[in-house]
């Protein structure tokens, strides 16, 4: 485990203040401004960063990511829209909060909590990554696959409605991962001779046209450009008052990190649970919940923040990625050359270090930015999308070309972005499909290995199921899909 | 006789049964594919063989895709199949998603900066931003601030 005072050393690195403070400011209006969403970013990021040195490019993604998560509120609780997916619950007190004019008391809130929600997600991180490290070493190439199997599933599950829809985009996203020569026997697969596909379909383009692209022209055809904001009136709310709820936050927190270290579930699942475990140990909320109780933001934002600690707990120590902009983050790893898995915080400290001094710098920013610059950014909130949109598409179409110099990736950002489109439009998520991009090549090289493996021992089945690590994976594996069949879930529907 | 054609009509608007349709024609491709440059062109062992996933994958795809055609033949029967129609505004959409082709082949031909001075002009109007000047200062600002940010500082060789 990384030492404390090295961990802190980056704090007095101004180079690396400096880009966790530009990512922190970038991650405050885009999370703020709804339809530009933190994932859109850090993709974009990911083209922009290419060149850069690591650290430099994992502190900038860190400062979005931290940030960005935070500032989904700040539009929850000024336009009742939030600014991403983890702050709809937010909404729901921090609106008629400040519809009530206490909206700079909700910010307030919003602000604290996120920052001590944080500040929980990443203690856990520096604590819980050694020893899931020291598990998964155990690991064989079946368990990796299964693991990787068991993301897929429980993303297909919770981010989409439907969940033969979330397995399909991740099936889709696993056939995008298998175009280009075979890492085991250099054979072109499913390149159709098409010379540039030979080289497989570069991440960085298919992320930029599913989060990003995908995303502009979803807002298009949305047609909300214009949004009114509440006014904010500056008052005094005492810090004693806020820090009243700190011993439910903790809660939150822990529910935040379960959460998050799922594959999938991520910010808006545990918002949502830490709100309702909050309607229920609160008993005397300041207001009734739904109302504008600070006690609803207190759950939400503790809970979402704690999230990113979470979420990288499983994507620095087996290589599964716990939501899509982790899933974004470790195609970083990728392009950096860096291989994230068991052994990463071994061969690789300084990188671990990195993460926790951006993720605590980021939240050092979270907190003075959410207290002074977020009250008065509510007009910037309200920038007309007609003037940004077609910013960000020559944005999406720059950082397509900026990763390999191939006009062939910016073709490969158009045709995701244009798929994403359709797919989102169609209730498909995207976010399993960009899982199985970054995941398909172990997961294939993996069964391969695991088969090639068995089928030399006498009994083959026996050698791939044999331990109780691989029992366990498959035993989850199968739970997930078989309880997420719609035929059994209308039985037990019917049955209750 | 009428409430046959009716139940067809179901059938063919309903969206799960249309995307049911389309995954089950790509699972069978897929597998037409792996096998065939299985048995074809590689000619190794399944346990070795680069096409092994891709089949396993057409066939969990194929499985799903009959899935889906379920949930929407459920749907007609519990009277819950009605299609949903399209927004006016995804016609916009696919507009702005041309304009930006056009900007990508435009761009091979007036070099980056003027190409992309075209395209904010364009879509900032397309959009329904009126106030020519603005129009003005954002497009060549723009343009000349991602030339500087990526050509010059980054070294992306931009067109």
């Amino acid at each position: 485990m990384p030492d404390v005072l090295s961990v802190f050393a980056y704090f007095l690195d101004p180079q690396f203040v400096l880009f966790v403070f530009i990512g922190a400011v970038a991650g405050l209006f885009v999370g703020a401004i709804p339809g530009l969403s933190v994932s859109m970013a850090t993709a974009l990021l990911v083209s922009i960063t290419y060149t850069w040195e690591t650290s430099s490019a994992l502190g900038t993604i860190m400062g979005v990511y931290v940030v960005g998560v935070f500032s989904g509120a700040l539009s929850a609780i000024l336009i009742n829209i939030p600014g991403a997916p983890s702050s709809v619950v937010t909404t729901l007190d921090g609106f008629p909060l400040s519809q009530r004019g206490e909206a700079y008391k909700a910010l307030k809130y919003a602000t604290i909590y996120s920052f001590i929600g944080t500040l929980f997600g990443f203690a856990a991180l520096w604590l819980l990554v050694k020893p899931v490290s020291q598990i998964a070493l155990k690991f064989t190439p079946m368990d990796y696959f299964l693991l990787a199997l068991f993301g897929l599933a429980t993303v297909g599950s919770l981010t989409a409605r439907n969940f033969s829809k979330g397995l399909i985009s991740a099936l889709l996203g696993l056939v995008f991962s298998m175009v280009g020569i075979d890492s085991v026997m250099g054979t072109p697969r499913l390149t159709f001779g098409i010379y540039d596909l030979q080289a497989g379909i570069n991440i960085v383009p298919a992320l930029v046209g599913l989060f990003g692209f995908s995303e502009l022209l979803l807002v298009i055809s949305d047609g909300e450009f214009n949004l009114e904001t509440s006014q904010i009136t500056k008052a005094v709310v005492k810090t004693k008052d806020i820090l009243k709820h700190f011993l439910h936050s903790i809660y939150y927190g822990i529910i935040g990190i379960f959460i998050g270290a799922l594959p999938g579930a991520g910010g808006p699942v545990a918002s949502f649970i830490a709100y309702s475990q909050a309607k229920k140990i609160v008993k005397n909320p300041s207001v009734p919940f739904g109302e504008g109780a600070v006690e609803g933001i207190v759950a939400s934002e503790t809970a979402n923040n704690a999230c990113i600690g979470g979420a990288l707990i499983p994507m620095l120590a087996l290589a599964i990625p716990g939501d899509a902009v982790t899933a974004i983050i470790l195609s970083v790893f990728y392009v950096h050359g860096l291989r994230p898995g068991p052994m990463f915080i071994r061969t690789n400290p300084d990188m671990f270090r990195v993460i926790l001094a951006g993720g605590l710098i980021a939240s050092g920013f979270l907190l003075i930015l959410g207290l002074l610059v977020a009250p008065r950014i509510s007009k910037i909130i309200t920038i007309p999308k007609k003037l940004l949109l077609p910013i960000i598409a020559v944005l999406c179409v720059v950082g397509s070309l900026a990763c390999n110099n191939r006009l062939f990736d910016v073709g490969l950002m158009f045709f995701f972005g244009l798929l994403g489109y359709l797919m989102r439009k169609r209730d498909y998520s995207v976010a399993p499909m960009t899982l199985a991009i970054v995941l398909g090549g172990m997961m294939d090289s993996n069964f391969r290995r695991a088969i090639s493996l068995a089928s030399s021992e006498d009994h083959p089945f026996a050698a791939l199921f044999n331990r109780p690590i691989t029992l366990i994976l498959l035993a989850l594996v199968l739970f997930t899909i078989i309880t997420n069949i719609p035929a059994v879930k209308r039985f037990r529907l019917h049955r209750s | 006789m009428k409430n046959q054609t009716c139940k067809l009509g179901d059938l063919r608007k309903n969206p799960d049964i249309q995307e049911g349709l389309l995954f089950f024609a790509l699972a069978l491709g897929l597998a037409v594919y792996s096998l065939r440059n299985h048995y074809g062109t590689a000619r190794l062992e399944w346990k070795l063989s680069p096409y092994m996933f891709p089949f396993l994958i057409s066939i969990f795809l194929g499985a799903l895709s009959l899935s889906l055609i379920s949930d929407g033949l459920h749907k007609i029967r519990s009277g819950a199949g009605a299609s949903r129609k399209a927004t006016p505004l995804w016609k916009r959409a696919m507009l702005m998603f041309f304009i930006a082709i056009a900007y990508f082949f435009i761009m091979n031909l007036l070099t980056f900066i003027p190409a992309t001075i075209l395209f904010l002009c364009a879509s900032f109007l397309f959009l329904g931003e009126r106030r020519f000047w603005l129009i003005g200062i954002l497009s060549i600002a723009t343009s000349v601030v991602v030339y500087v940010l990526f050509d010059v500082l980054l070294h992306v060789m931009l067109p």
